[in-house]
């Protein structure tokens, strides 16, 4: 299915977003196409449920709640490999599931309204099977087609990115929300790219920060059905995780700010922890994304001694909304996310276990806050 | 104004390591930006008021503290991990993984090789080089084996770490040191000063080997680096590479044995590719930054890392030529050093091959080098810093088929100023239709620095020292040259001799000459200029031909 939202009003820097779904692979273990063909490969791959369920939610979040003023959102194309509600308005397509070619044409759409400004915003998402070794491949809905041409219908995503180079978009968002999983295979290098880097061609700077769901050799998690837990960690962060004061008095996450935001988020959420090679890019001068209202600060409170946890009534108390947040004893260190300010944050214990403690004033600030509580 | 003073409650810290801090109010607005040290107090001015400090450390942890500032107040950020060894890195490196493992006599060995070895027959210079030479390294604390002290040992790995080595650096900076633990390979990236190196289990039968340079600021920017921790490494990369000021520490990395460090110049180096944001730099400083990355390629002619580098500067600047060159030649040296490295040098490969400007884009090393290279990748670990392989022995070299562009290490000799007694002569054998390529190509020099360097010569005195002592040397046929071009088919093979080198001050923009005995053609080659402005005229590239093989080339 491909859906199309194009904003009427297109002059400008604008930003342009390509977001693409693939759960059904059909050439996978219970694929649709399994029995009469499957593919020469199959690395132990199959068919996924949250893929479809996640590129939908974040089209819909950059449709709803993407807030650029110097690039503002000019056009979406989510694409996915069978049919999902699309999100209101725009147009639709059913006759389109993923596939390579389906993809690249997408791709190349999307190039060409990149390209029409210097200060365009360029963010590509992809939620399906990754593999990787020499290089990071990605995998369409047709993957496995060509019996005798074992990539033939997989997306090097390592070439395509050096094939950026050329798009004049300056900020060039790249979420890719798959697994990496390792493939020694040399013949990895030959999987196309959707966009080839020509020497003598016209490049052009940008910051182009990549996002990963895992580390080399790991897997991506998602829910049955539901959100991936990558695709969660980047909308919480975008929603404020990653904010940081602008100059201006506002909040903005930057390039800078959103990777660091996401690998908290995803680690806090995620079962196996997460790696640090998650957030690769060129250059890395902040350039900002996106704005929100108010910052969101994933924070910890604890007790010395730990143990005083299991007994604690924890509180933290905003000092200018008087908004409390609370918690009954558990032995576990308090995680929590707080919006920006000051809070008084206090521990009180039944009599005779430990002494009560309070420490006002304790300023909440992004990127992330931890604080011990004093009760021996 | 008033004075904060921030300082690390942070035991067993190790040296005056920039860590990137900030300072910020209670509305979250960013004061201050820079680098404190974890060893002693750094001082900043603020308005008063209250303030958040926070301490990004480079293994991914941080130290906060919240300080009321009136005239002045000190802010004491606390760090202390319980799961860490009592090792000082363990500061600028995530917690060990704790995994359970087991190591046993015969799991650890240490391969060394030297890369560009002095001395030898000139005809095996670039084609017969020292072979890897294994050891093992004893399971005993306090043992030794050759460059490798064993400082602790837990073959069970109950403290989350199996073993912490010292690795030496010999002198002469051409050996390249790979630690091997089972079947996996890890590069150790040493610098002239002793390089630690701490192997944890990884879960299963994997290992991890994280290697802790000395100049624990490089050891910190990588860190930052590695994690895309881009603003941090910012913060604390003047310490390394001050752009500002001219990259004089930079050059510090590479200039003298008392404080040259090929690693932590390399971890300079990518931190200028990765998050230097080189187009927005100056003309001047983008300069010096391609000079600068030139010395880094020559300095250390065990380093395929300063190679690619410079290949990466080059290719930014638009020289494919040259960057191809580089590339190939870090191929040369071997596998790089730090795992960003290879993914660089693996792009830069493409992408110049991939080119239409270049002119030796076609060139088969250049294919074969990627194809060389490609087959480690897919057995790398890319979530490490320094290069780890899943191979049980060490790489097989890349050996380029024609003149390698980089020549190897300088022989030292006493000559003296004017003196063409010590005249170098290498000799090779190259394809007659490469002939042209080969000499049009940008030559460059792997020296060795010295704290003294004299201009030996001047642009005419050479000629004509050339002429006189070169038995008559035409060094006109340079023009010649193109004739040769339009006739390539004359002779399937010419042998090639190098008959002399000098270098030059690059202040001067003198050139490196080359007096070439092309089968009965004598051409004189002018290559780029050299790079080490510091150094001994005695330095040559190539070892003397003995008279005997002098005779036989006459």
């Amino acid at each position: 299915m491909r859906w199309t939202w194009t904003d009427a009003h297109d002059a400008g820097p604008r930003t342009h977003a390509l977001v693409i779904g693939v759960g059904d692979y059909f050439h996978l273990m219970d694929g649709e196409l399994f029995s009469e063909q499957k593919a020469e490969a199959l690395f132990g791959l199959g068919q996924l449920t949250s893929p479809l369920v996640s590129a939908r939610r974040f089209a819909d979040w950059i449709r709803t709640s993407y807030a650029n003023r110097a690039a503002p959102l000019g056009s979406i194309e989510l694409m996915v490999s069978s049919g999902t509600e699309p999100p209101p308005g725009g147009t639709l397509s059913l006759d389109e599931r993923a596939r390579f070619e389906e993809i690249r044409a997408a791709f190349n759409r999307w190039v060409s309204r990149c390209d029409a400004d210097r200060d365009n915003v360029a963010i590509l998402y992809f939620c399906g099977h990754g593999l990787e070794g020499s290089d990071m491949l990605l995998l369409p809905a047709d993957y496995g087609a060509d019996p005798g041409v074992l990539f033939s219908r997989a997306i090097n995503f390592s070439k395509t990115f050096r094939g950026m180079l050329h798009c004049r978009a300056g900020l060039q968002l790249y979420f890719l929300d798959s697994c990496r999983q390792r493939c020694p295979d040399q013949s990895l290098s030959t999987a196309p790219e959707l966009k080839s880097y020509q020497d003598g061609k016209r490049t052009f700077p940008r910051e182009a920060p990549i996002y990963r769901a895992a580390s080399l050799g790991g897997a991506a998690f998602g829910r049955q059905n539901g959100v991936s837990l990558f695709t969660e960690a980047l909308i919480r962060s975008l929603d404020g995780l990653a904010a940081e004061r602008a100059e201006n008095g506002r909040w903005k996450i930057s390039t800078g700010t959103l990777g660091p935001a996401l690998t908290r988020t995803l680690a806090r959420i995620s079962p196996d922890g997460v790696g640090r090679d998650m957030c690769q890019g060129e250059n890395g001068v902040p350039r900002d994304i996106h704005e929100v209202d108010r910052a969101v600060v994933l924070s910890k409170i604890t007790c010395d001694p730990v143990r005083a946890l299991a007994l604690a009534h924890l509180r933290a108390v905003n000092q200018a909304t008087s908004c409390v947040h609370a918690r009954s004893p558990d032995p576990e260190p308090w995680e929590l996310e707080l919006p920006q300010g000051t809070y008084d944050i206090e521990a009180r214990f039944p009599s005779d276990t430990y002494t009560p403690a309070r420490d006002p004033g304790m300023i909440v600030n992004p990127p992330y806050f931890t604080h011990t509580l004093d009760v021996r | 104004m008033s004075l904060l003073t921030i300082e690390f409650d942070a035991p067993a810290a190790p040296d005056a390591v920039g860590i990137a801090t900030e300072v910020s109010s209670p509305e979250g607005v960013r004061v201050w930006l820079g680098a404190t040290t974890l060893n002693g107090p750094t001082q900043i001015t603020v308005p008063p008021g209250t303030y958040v400090v926070r301490a990004r450390l480079p293994s991914g942890a941080d130290a906060t503290g919240q300080v009321t500032v009136e005239e002045r107040a000190t802010v004491v950020l606390r760090y202390a991990r319980d799961d860490a060894p009592a090792v000082p890195v363990y500061y600028l490196k995530p917690a060990p993984h704790k995994a359970e493992g087991r190591l046993g006599p015969g799991d650890l060995r240490l391969w060394t090789r030297n890369v560009a070895r002095a001395g030898h027959e000139p005809a095996d210079i670039y084609r017969v080089r020292e072979a890897w030479k294994g050891e093992e390294i004893p399971l005993r604390p306090g043992s030794y084996a050759e460059r490798c002290d064993v400082r602790y040992v837990d073959p069970s790995a109950e403290s989350g770490v199996f073993a912490e080595l010292r690795f030496w650096e010999p002198p002469g900076r051409r050996t390249q040191t790979w630690l091997q633990v089972r079947s996996q390979l890890f590069a150790i990236p040493a610098g002239t000063a002793a390089t630690d190196a701490i192997v944890e289990p990884a879960g299963g039968d994997r290992f991890l080997v994280s290697v802790h340079n000395l100049h624990a600021d490089a050891d910190a920017l990588l860190s930052y680096l590695s994690a895309g921790d881009f603003v941090s490494a910012r913060a604390v990369s003047v310490r390394l590479v001050d752009l500002d000021t001219g990259l004089q520490r930079a050059h510090e990395l590479l200039r003298t044995f008392a404080s040259a460090n090929s690693s932590a110049a390399a971890i300079a180096g990518y931190f200028i590719i990765r998050a230097a944001a080189v187009e927005r730099l100056s003309e001047s400083q983008r300069r010096r930054i391609g000079t600068w990355a030139r010395a880094l390629a020559t300095s250390f002619p065990a380093l395929p890392d300063g190679a690619l580098i410079f290949g990466w500067d080059a290719l930014t600047g638009g020289d494919v030529d040259l960057a191809l060159t580089a590339f190939v030649e870090a191929c040369r040296r071997g596998i790089p050093m730090y795992t960003m490295g290879l993914r660089y040098l693996i792009d830069g490969l493409r992408m110049a091959t991939s080119s239409e400007r270049a002119r030796f884009a076609s060139s088969a090393d250049a294919i074969r080098a990627l194809e060389w290279l490609t087959q480690y990748a897919g057995l790398a670990d890319w979530g490490a810093q320094t290069t780890s392989l899943a191979i049980d022995r060490p790489f097989e070299p890349f050996e380029t088929r024609s003149i390698a562009v980089f020549p190897a290490s300088p022989v030292s000799g006493q000559d003296t100023e004017g003196s063409l007694s010590h005249q170098s002569v290498y000799s090779f054998d190259v394809q007659r239709s490469r002939l042209a390529e080969l000499t049009a190509r940008p030559l460059l020099l792997a020296l060795e620095p010295a704290t003294s360097w004299r201009v030996m010569l001047a642009k005419s005195a050479m000629r004509r020292i050339l002429e006189q002592q070169s038995e008559g040397f035409n060094v006109g046929l340079l023009e010649a040259l193109s004739e040769i071009e339009e006739d390539p088919l004359r002779f399937p093979r010419i042998t090639v001799s190098v008959r002399a080198a000098y270098f030059t001050d690059t202040r001067l923009e003198w050139r490196l000459a080359f007096a070439v005995d092309a089968a009965g053609y004598t051409i004189f080659v002018v290559s780029i200029d050299p790079v080490v402005k510091g150094g001994r005229p005695s330095q040559w590239i190539v070892p003397p031909l003995s008279e005997r093989q002098l005779a036989g080339r006459r």
